[in-house]
């Protein structure tokens, strides 16, 4: 088997690769269905409005709902709130893959750059199928990264892990997301990184630069001698100060700007879901150090076809795959390239603060679904959600919940049914209560 | 592929704990939970032709728990049967940490299956999640290697035809694995698995690892005692995918005996055990054995054995592929594509060709009645 039958039988492959249309329409679905179920919730609570009020609150009020000055569910009921679109879901997503990047390294030590990539491409998987309205990112992150340590070999207790979370009081707030995620990925928890590729071409130039270089498949009559010596004509970097140094240094220098952008841009960006890991660590060599890149194309494949178009090699098999390789490869540079941290770009903090009310808003009304969160779909929209009325809706949340593992589920099931009732039991009833009194 | 596509129905919420129990329903594993508009193209699957309305017509498709076949150190391994299908599975329960969520070994176990689909790989058809369980729905296979030579009468030993199959199916799993990058490193008769098709598949991937780059964290806790290559014991830490081979030699062994060939009962022993049929190492034929954690000067002096005369029955080809299995220096033993290439394995297609003849029903009755879990 070769290197690319083994890529392509992983499940990296078969179930998380795409082109960019069909990740765009998924995500576009995505999101029509969470604001379809908002609108849905929405719908429901009024008309739970509506038709309970009155049995209690009948002689006073007859149609409490039209009173002016409401109260919470009752603003939430009537107003339709502001739903993300998918680009505004994909940027705070993205704001939060930053931040497993930066939570990671806040252990001592920091957690490897594999298990933050392979969290930030947990989160990247499950919010193509999942929308920010319906989980919030802020408790899916640390979930993911926990995750991350189990799969790849960094496990640590989960206090220990929680102890580094900020904002977590409890560690089975960091658990309790667990099934949704894992259920998200498809239980595929294999995620195949482009940084042992780096290594490896960064290895072989060094080889070569030693003079102990192999030739490439193709290219069988060099000699390791004759490598050297090519690999030494290299273009220099016109932007590099020290054209002078040695050729190891340029490869050091190369490799760790590689493997910066395959830190950041590489996991911030679509990449994984578009390209191979060969795909990505070439395309990042590439932009750190173009004709060292572009020799590590000549000696395995052979030069490019001359411009001036009299070439006799320009249609031969090697010249035509380094055409269709060079231009996949410089696709995949450009989205690199785009890529820019939210840090140091102010009118994405403040467009990532809009964003976040939004999602504050919209889980404000998925607490007032009186079928719990994720129940809307699995009930389908023929059922009548509100059978045991509004208020007791929030029992039926605790109701057997086949999906649930019992413990981190009850805990986050309660959190929600406190929430839940501080915000429509509690409050209706104080509304009701002042619109008896009036 | 369809049978591996288990739907819940959607009154399912209201099943209780007795009915999970004799009856494990699964949730839509492979499933969005976003069924309509029907316009999930994942590349290469069927689901997106699902619409909401064939989920809702999905049978509670679930799957019938019959006896326990084993324990595990984080499992219990039930027999069961697809209601739908009739199909066997081996279900293999997890028993879910409410401290820590998830072990740690099943996400290995689950994440490593997902990705190694071989025919000598037991196949993981299906993942289902219940109220507090994890169930891996595997394939199913009758027995394991070891109950396997103690149902064969003649002192657990295999005849040689069956011995040559199943060193070439286990070798070619081990090939598979390191191929993707995958450290099994619990290999032993009780993890290889036979059916009644005499397949033989390697199973219970909870302690394999995938290896990269580096290789020195590695904990040195991990292959059982009379399986561990000696390098191991030595306290190796930065061994790789040669500690498969050395169990796979043990095992050749063991199936031409019937008994462990070093069935050691501490670190040391286990080593002695090892020392004094393969040789005592040296720093002159070992160079940089003394440097090992575990290295002691005064082992006993052991000289080499013929491992002839432990294995009277073995041929010539036969010893001279386990002599390269069991090469006590980790970069002299044989790598798993090589052995496959060994020339002991060239009568193999002869061989099984003569045994089909006479066998009709199965393997030669080889595995006799029904298994005796």
């Amino acid at each position: 088997m070769i290197e690319d039958d083994i890529y392509r039988s992983s499940t990296q492959f078969r179930l998380w690769s795409f082109t960019r249309d069909s990740l765009q329409s998924l995500r576009a679905n995505t999101n029509a269905l969470a604001v379809e179920r908002i609108r849905a919730t929405q719908r429901r609570v009024r008309e739970a409005v509506r038709s309970t009020t009155p049995s209690t609150v009948e002689a006073s009020t007859p149609n409490p709902s039209d009173a002016e000055g409401g109260g919470k569910p009752d603003v939430i009921a009537r107003k339709d709130v502001v739903c993300l679109t998918p680009e505004e879901e994909l940027e705070f997503v993205g704001y939060y893959c930053e931040q497993t990047l930066e939570l990671g390294e806040t252990y001592k030590p920091s957690l490897p750059t594999a298990v933050r990539a392979t969290a930030i491409q947990y989160l990247r998987r499950f919010y193509i199928t999942n929308s920010v309205m319906t989980y919030h990112p802020k408790s899916i992150m640390p979930c993911a990264l926990f995750l991350a340590t189990k799969s790849d070999h960094y496990y640590m207790p989960l206090q220990e892990f929680a102890n580094g979370v900020p904002g977590i009081t409890n560690s089975d707030e960091v658990i309790a997301p667990e099934f949704n995620l894992t259920k998200g990925l498809r239980f595929t928890f294999d995620v195949r990184h482009p940084f042992r590729g780096l290594e490896g071409g960064v290895m072989e130039l060094q080889a070569i630069a030693q003079g102990s270089g192999k030739p490439g498949p193709h290219h069988p009559e060099k000699t390791p001698e004759g490598l050297m010596q090519a690999l030494l004509a290299v273009t220099p970097l016109d932007s590099s100060p020290d054209k002078q140094r040695s050729i190891a240094i340029r490869i050091a220098k190369a490799h760790s700007k590689a493997r910066e952008i395959l830190k950041t841009a590489a996991q911030m960006t679509d990449a994984y879901f578009l390209y191979t890991p060969s795909q990505i660590w070439f395309s990042a060599f590439l932009l750190a150090d173009r004709p060292l890149a572009e020799f590590y194309l000549d000696i395995k494949i052979g030069p490019p076809a001359a411009d001036d178009g009299v070439n006799a090699d320009s249609t031969s098999p090697l010249t035509l795959i380094r055409a269709k390789l060079v231009s996949t490869l410089s696709n995949c540079s450009q989205l690199l390239k785009s890529y820019r941290p939210v840090s140091s770009d102010p009118d994405k903090r403040k467009s990532l603060k809009g964003i976040a009310k939004k999602v504050y808003q919209c889980q404000q009304v998925e607490k007032l679904d009186p079928v719990g969160l994720g129940r809307a779909q699995k009930r389908g929209s023929g059922t009548p959600a509100s059978a045991t009325g509004p208020v007791g809706g929030a029992d039926a949340i605790s109701e057997s919940d086949m999906e649930r593992v019992a413990k981190k589920r009850r805990l986050e099931r309660e959190r929600k049914e406190k929430e839940t009732r501080d915000i429509f039991g509690g409050e209706l009833v104080a509304q009701r209560n002042k619109g008896a009194a009036m | 592929m369809d049978n591996r596509r288990i739907r819940t129905s959607r009154s399912d919420h209201t099943s209780t704990c007795l009915e999970i129990a004799s009856s494990l329903v699964a949730p839509r594993t492979f499933l969005f939970s976003q069924p309509s508009k029907g316009s999930l193209n994942f590349p290469l699957r069927r689901i997106s032709t699902l619409s909401r309305s064939t989920m809702d017509k999905s049978q509670p498709s679930s799957f019938q728990q019959l006896e326990k076949l084993g324990e595990g150190t984080y499992a219990t391994v039930f027999k069961g049967k697809n209601r739908q299908t009739g199909e066997m599975v081996a279900l293999k329960e997890i028993h879910l940490d409410s401290e820590e969520g998830t072990p740690s070994t099943a996400i290995r176990e689950i994440s490593l299956m997902k990705e190694l689909k071989h025919e000598s790989i037991v196949s993981l058809y299906d993942v289902i999640h219940t109220e507090n369980k994890l169930m891996l729905v595997f394939e199913y296979m009758d027995k394991d290697l070891k109950k396997y030579m103690d149902s064969r009468g003649d002192h657990g030993q295999l005849d040689y035809v069956t011995i040559k199959s199943f060193m070439h199916q286990l070798l070619r799993g081990i090939a598979f694995c390191h191929e993707n990058r995958v450290l099994h490193r619990d290999l032993k008769p009780q993890n290889l698995l036979i059916n009644k098709k005499g397949q033989l598949k390697l199973a219970d991937f909870g302690l394999a690892r995938a290896f990269g780059i580096p290789v020195n964290t590695f904990s040195n806790e991990v292959v059982t005692l009379w399986y561990r290559a000696p390098d191991v014991l030595l306290g190796s830490r930065t061994y790789n995918t040669s500690i498969d081979i050395w169990s796979a030699g043990c095992i050749m062994a063991e199936m031409y005996t019937g008994r462990p060939l070093f069935p050691g009962t501490t670190n040391e022993d286990q080593l002695q055990k090892i020392f004094r049929l393969m040789g005592t190492p040296s720093e002159r034929s070992w160079p940089g054995i003394s440097q090992f954690p575990e290295y002691k000067p005064n082992f006993h002096v052991y000289a080499t054995q013929d491992l002839r005369l432990i294995l009277p029955q073995i041929d010539q080809l036969g010893l001279d592929l386990l002599n390269r299995m069991l090469q006590l220096r980790p970069e002299m033993r044989i790598s798993a594509p090589d052995a496959l290439r060994h020339p002991w394995f060239n009568d193999l297609p002869q061989l099984q060709a003569q045994m089909q003849q006479p066998m009709v029903g199965g393997y030669g009755g080889m595995v006799g009645g029904q298994p005796n879990y």
